[in-house]
């Protein structure tokens, strides 16, 4: 039977392979040309779009963070003016927690969750290309306005007063509050598509117990996003009308509170730690078993590790407040949370050891990463317990010592686990091996780096050097160890830069990976890399938590999907029973209508309030050209 | 995966972190009734809720078995976390027996 003539409500099961894949491939694939790229709803696009575009920013506050350096080396320096230097480091916190660390947590798992979980596509695919452009568009806001001497210069959690209308002048605040819009509305959208996927889409078979450890991280980490992120909208929306309506949210002498704001940051703070850390845990499970050439020992400890920290971390947020003078018996309750957070994060780590002690470690570069994570994080854990106590915090509160812990645990925590997890996954991704040279180099330049430029942070927090001081004088004494922290962070940036060359070089001239590389148990690995357009050519059975470990010739496959549309297999929650055949979205340019409708009032509502009346017209006309139905075959029942 | 018999295993991770959270917020309304009533009340809430919590858990380990592997698989993180939480709880009593209220 020929592709030309096949009947409507064709089945898979009715087609031989050779007719079966350039049919699937005709259905799934997103067309060439620049229609095509903006209108796309292909998970593994949108992905690899969400990857460069954190990485870039990384880059961009990577170069903000040298900037702080070159000031800070010597005392007394003039490099940066005070005014650039607030904004350098308001940029650099929020472009690296808002514009690179959760996206680029969520970006990993838009590409790989489907695959992982083994289905065609992500729940809501056109909700997922409208967080792309909504995150695009925010990061894009707040750049815009730094090179506009506009940039926010009021820290990254934006405290008010400083940050209201007596204090706050221009528009600079207004821009911080509008880009926390923009992020979190993409970040919820891929949390829920990420909820739906994991709980709804999972190939038969794929029972609560058999959940890749990767998937379960983003499944608590997106109720993490979704239970956290309201309240920092919250914050922020109420931010910008005291600045612009007139409103008293958090004016005292009108019966605002200047800690509400607090409270609602931090409620979103702390978790937001998580939100970056929990999917590290669950790169670094999925490494460590594939490196060991084991099952992760302590699955289920493991499982209940991550959902008991995503749970904790609402009930730590009043440990970021302690100089705020609450009663010191509440204080003490959100210590002994604190203290308590402890124990899953060392049963983590314990089963990790396990794994790594009961296996025969291959000492690869994913591999190399997770052991700098431990030595990290470990480090950075410690200094948490210690923070988590009120009389130590009190002391170095607001000093570099912070600086040095919160470093500890996000670089050594998330940011190793993840270019671990980028060597791990990259040939999947690219189809082409990062060179294993290169990567060990990047290993050593980065952890050696890493510790010696904020390991002495600890100790010129001791000595009371404070956050945020553009300069010091030379009788303080903090000129040696600055010295010495800025030649280290040279170090560091060498690490980063070697990183980004091995990656945009592999691309290129890279060894070809093949489809399973490194011999990995999950479901992306039964593919090839990169994976086609419809990612599997029949949906897989699964029969434990290592599928492709399992001895078998083959992966038992369902069959029945149809081929002249796009659809995939809905499963039940609990044990992935198959329940229904489900039609998937098709490409459209709506998403991308929809945003820039959303950028245009979000960006006029830093200017007039009636934006927001005048701006819904154009977002409700594409949100019903989204919605209309388009007449194709996935629009049937 | 009927409710009926899904919520069982599920108590522990329902009612231990719900115990928490209340513990939590008590934390922050209760230290000025310790402070100034003749009763503390503050220890006393915390245990109760310890005991919650543990009863909670209890009852998810109990409903591990005769269930499908899923499910028992649930009941145990439920318990595991229901004990994590239990733990918490523990602490904050603590804080709750050495400190009155009135420290500022």
């Amino acid at each position: 039977m020929s592709p030309d003539s096949l009947p409507p409500d064709i089945r898979d099961t009715d087609l031989a392979p050779d007719v079966l894949e350039p049919e699937l491939e005709r259905t799934w694939r997103t067309p060439r040309g620049l229609i095509g790229a903006l209108s796309t709803v292909d998970h593994k696009i949108i992905g690899r779009r969400y990857l460069v575009t954190a990485f870039i920013f990384l880059a961009m506050g990577g170069v903000l963070a040298m900037l702080m350096r070159l000031q800070l080396a010597r005392p007394e320096n003039r490099v940066l003016p005070p005014d650039l230097y607030d904004q350098v480091f308001t940029m650099h916190g929020a472009n690296m927690m808002f514009l690179f660390a959760v996206p680029v947590m969520e970006a990993v798992a838009v590409y790989l969750v489907p695959l992982m979980v083994g289905t065609r596509n992500v729940a809501f695919p056109r909700l997922n290309a409208f967080s792309y452009w909504m995150y695009l568009a925010g990061g894009f806001t707040l750049w815009t306005a730094f090179a506009l001497d506009m940039g926010p210069d009021v820290g990254w959690f934006a405290y008010v007063p400083l940050s209201g209308p007596e204090y706050g002048s221009g528009k600079r605040a207004d821009i911080w509050a509008q880009m926390i819009t923009f992020t979190e509305v993409s970040a919820m959208a891929v949390a829920v598509e990420i909820v739906v996927t994991v709980l709804k889409q999972r190939a038969p078979g794929m029972s609560l117990d058999r959940i890749p450890l990767f998937v379960w991280s983003m499944l608590v980490t997106s109720f993490l996003i979704i239970m956290a992120m309201p309240a920092i909208m919250v914050a922020s929306t109420s931010l910008i009308l005291d600045r612009l309506v007139g409103t008293h949210f958090f004016n005292p002498a009108e019966g605002g509170d200047v800690l509400l704001w607090q409270h609602l940051f931090w409620f979103f703070g702390h978790p937001e730690v998580y939100i970056v850390f929990l999917p590290a845990v669950g790169m670094v499970s999925t490494i460590i078993a594939t490196f060991t050439r084991r099952p992760t020992f302590g699955y289920l400890a493991l499982v209940m590790a991550l959902i008991a920290t995503g749970i904790l971390a609402f009930g730590l947020w009043v440990h970021h407040m302690f100089a705020t003078g609450l009663p010191r018996l509440g204080e003490s309750f959100f210590t002994a949370s604190s203290m308590s957070i402890a124990i899953p994060a060392g049963v983590q780590i314990f089963c990790w050891l396990a794994t790594l002690w009961l296996g025969r470690p291959v000492y690869r570069t994913p591999l190399l990463f997770v052991l700098a994570f431990f030595v990290t994080f470990v480090i950075g854990g410690l200094t948490g317990v210690m923070v988590a106590s009120v009389p130590l915090d009190t002391q170095v509160h607001d000093t570099y010592f912070v600086v040095a812990h919160f470093h500890y645990v996000l670089i050594g925590g998330a940011v190793f686990p993840l270019l671990g997890a980028i060597y791990y996954w990259y040939p999947k991704i690219v189809g082409r091996m990062m060179s294993e040279r290169l990567g060990r180099w990047v290993v050593g330049l980065l952890a050696i780096g890493f510790n010696l430029t904020f390991f002495p942070m600890h100790l010129l927090g001791l000595h009371g050097m404070t956050r945020r001081v553009y300069t010091y004088q030379v009788e303080m004494g903090w000129g040696g160890l600055n010295l010495f922290v800025s030649l280290s962070a040279v170090l560091l940036a060498c690490g980063f830069a070697l990183f980004f060359f091995d990656a945009i070089r592999s691309s290129w001239i890279g060894e070809p990976a093949g489809d399973d590389p490194w011999g990995g148990p999950t479901l992306e690995w039964s593919t090839t890399s990169p994976p086609p357009p419809y990612n599997f050519r029949h949906i897989p059975i699964v029969r434990s938590g290592q599928p492709l470990w399992d001895d078998t010739e083959t992966l038992t496959v369902a069959a029945g999907l149809r081929v002249d549309r796009r659809e995939l297999v809905v499963s039940s929650v609990a044990e992935a029973l198959p329940e229904a055949r489900e039609a998937s979205p098709a490409n459209s340019i709506w998403p991308l209508w929809a945003a820039i409708a959303s950028t245009v009032m979000l960006i006029s509502s830093i200017f007039s309030p009636w934006a927001v009346v005048w701006g819904a017209v154009p977002i409700a006309v594409a949100l019903i050209g989204w919605f209309w139905p388009k007449g194709t075959p996935e629009d049937e029942a | 995966m009927t409710s009926r018999s899904a919520l069982p295993a599920c108590a522990g991770l329902i009612a231990g972190p719900l115990a928490w959270a209340v513990n939590t917020q008590l934390g922050l309304i209760l230290p000025d009734v310790d402070c100034s009533a003749w009763f503390r009340p503050s220890a006393p809430a915390a245990l109760l809720l310890v005991a919650g919590a543990l009863a909670a858990g209890y009852l998810s380990w109990r409903a591990r078995a005769d269930r499908p592997e899923a499910l028992r698989f649930i009941a145990v993180v439920s318990a595991l976390s229901a004990f994590l939480f239990a733990f918490g709880l523990l602490l904050q009593a603590a804080a709750s027996l050495l400190l009155t209220g009135c420290e500022r």
